[in-house]
């Protein structure tokens, strides 16, 4: 009895080291394997996005960062163009317990970031995807105090160039519109 | 010579072997480390209330088609259209995991809930995400007391305890070494750039982070630091006389990254997942320490 335990014990022990050595080798594997040629292997594709996880603080995503600026129109003026996300970090910088202001961008940037990727140019083209019609409801419920007879929506990348100590600001979308020409997104109440 | 390296290698596997089956290793390290993640889980959940509030209200949530998926990702469903019943049910969840006696149960339900927790914030997260979700499903089989006296089943549990404690590590240094060749093979990093990047990039970087760290030098040594510090980490954490300096160097690099980049789920996970290298005699070491300060 205690032989035939001892030899499961044994076996569950081998059985255990083979795992564990499998694991490691895939992990490498996965961390050194250049990416195209993993991204053609199933598994360690698997591990790459869901167990090795990371690189952080990746150069080229230091490099960039997206802004939303939003302005509207109210008796035939528009208002200067402002970066909402931009105000919360400064006030949670000054406050760090304020936590829901270190977030509440986030939504706004995701949502933008999805309708600059589409490679859709007209307001009509853009309005019918449901990140865009997400977006708008979020400007106008969240953002924006009372109705308006237009809205300006710009998202711009400032990249810096520390060669010229400066930003270089692109442009990724610029739309005008009436938000109430735009489909809801999801019934609110 | 072959039979020598045969044999030190048979006796490298046989020790390997007889430390995954000849005991749950840290059982009370291990148990501190399960409480820290799921008290992170309140915490987080609580803090993500609002926040996920306001996105599911405008968010059409994407569900997946089979049913195996509808059923484990059922709660987000809940979400999607009430999004407070979900939040006080999850919270309540957690709160009750807490103080729960563990087990495979409620290791699988916390690894449920924040597999849900991660898909209704996946448009939104970041790397605290996934490292939550990747450190929950290997606690799934951690449970530090012995559930059965029987021989067999026994010894199928503590290897699994041992296999999940293991993997938990592995996947802090994985992170670490990952990040660390990056940064080695990235001139950016290496020529102490990255810094001024970081200095500059709006929405992130803290205004209020101390001016005297912003020159060129301070990139330098503040880049090689970490490059160091994510490649060195994985080798002198197994390393008896390194573990406590490197634990609590890689604790203060989160600290640092919380306040210089306004990261604070990132570091707080990171610093929990050190404590899966503690020690059960680390802790007792402390106790000591504060017995004998306490009776003078």
């Amino acid at each position: 009895m205690k032989d035939s335990l001892t030899a499961f014990t044994r076996k569950v022990g081998y059985i255990a080291c083979v795992v564990v050595v499998l694991h490691v080798v895939l992990a490498l594997v996965s961390l050194f394997l250049p990416r195209h040629v993993a991204m053609h292997m199933p598994l360690i594709s698997f591990y790459r996005k869901m167990v090795v996880l990371g690189p952080y603080f990746q150069a080229f995503r230091l490099t960039s960062s997206w802004h939303l600026l939003v302005s509207t129109k109210q008796n035939g003026s528009w208002s200067s163009l402002v970066d909402h996300t931009d105000d919360d970090f400064k006030q949670y910088s000054r406050q760090p317990w304020r936590y829901d202001l270190l977030h509440s961008g986030d939504y706004e940037n995701f949502a933008a970031w999805e309708v600059s990727v589409k490679d859709q140019k007209s307001i009509g083209e853009v309005s019918a995807q449901r990140h865009f019609r997400a977006l708008n409801q979020y400007v106008v419920h969240e953002l924006i105090d009372g109705p308006v007879d237009s809205v300006m929506l710009v998202y711009v990348c400032h990249t810096y160039r520390p060669d010229h100590k400066n930003y270089q600001v692109d442009t990724l979308f610029n739309y005008r519109y009436d938000p109430r020409s735009i489909p809801i997104s999801k019934a609110i109440d | 010579m072959t039979r020598g390296q045969s044999l030190s290698a048979k006796q490298l596997i046989d020790g390997f072997s007889s430390y995954l089956t000849g005991g749950s290793r840290e059982p009370v390290a291990t148990r501190i480390f399960l409480k820290a993640l799921v008290c992170y889980m309140v915490i987080r959940l609580i803090l993500l209330w609002p926040v996920c509030r306001v996105m599911l209200h405008y968010h059409r949530m994407v569900l997946p088609g089979s049913l195996l998926w509808k059923i484990i990702l059922a709660p987000s469903y809940l979400a999607d259209q009430h999004p407070d019943a979900f939040f006080v049910v999850a919270i309540a969840l957690a709160i009750v995991l807490l103080y729960t006696i563990p087990h495979h149960a409620a290791n699988f339900l916390f690894c449920w809930l924040t597999v849900n927790v991660y898909y209704i914030h996946s448009q939104t997260g970041d790397g605290s995400d996934l490292m939550l979700l990747m450190l929950s499903v290997w606690c799934v089989p951690m449970v530090p007391v012995s559930l059965t006296d029987s021989g067999k089943p026994k010894i199928v549990q503590i290897t699994l305890f041992n296999l999940g404690r293991l993997f938990c590590q592995f996947a802090t240094i994985f992170i670490y070494l990952s990040s660390g060749v990056d940064k080695l093979a990235s001139a950016t990093w290496r020529s102490g750039y990255a810094f001024e990047y970081i200095r500059h990039l709006e929405g992130l970087y803290n205004p209020h982070f101390p001016a005297l760290f912003q020159n060129h030098a301070w990139d330098l040594v503040l880049s090689w630091i970490t490059i160091l510090l994510e490649l060195a980490f994985g080798v002198l954490v197994w390393q008896k006389q390194f573990r406590t300096t490197v634990l609590l160097c890689a604790a203060v690099f989160h600290l640092v990254i919380w306040w210089m980049v306004s990261l604070p789920d990132f570091s707080v996970i990171m610093i929990v997942s050190l404590l899966i290298f503690v020690n059960d005699d680390d802790y007792d070491v402390r106790a000591a320490q504060r017995r004998v300060r306490r009776d003078g």
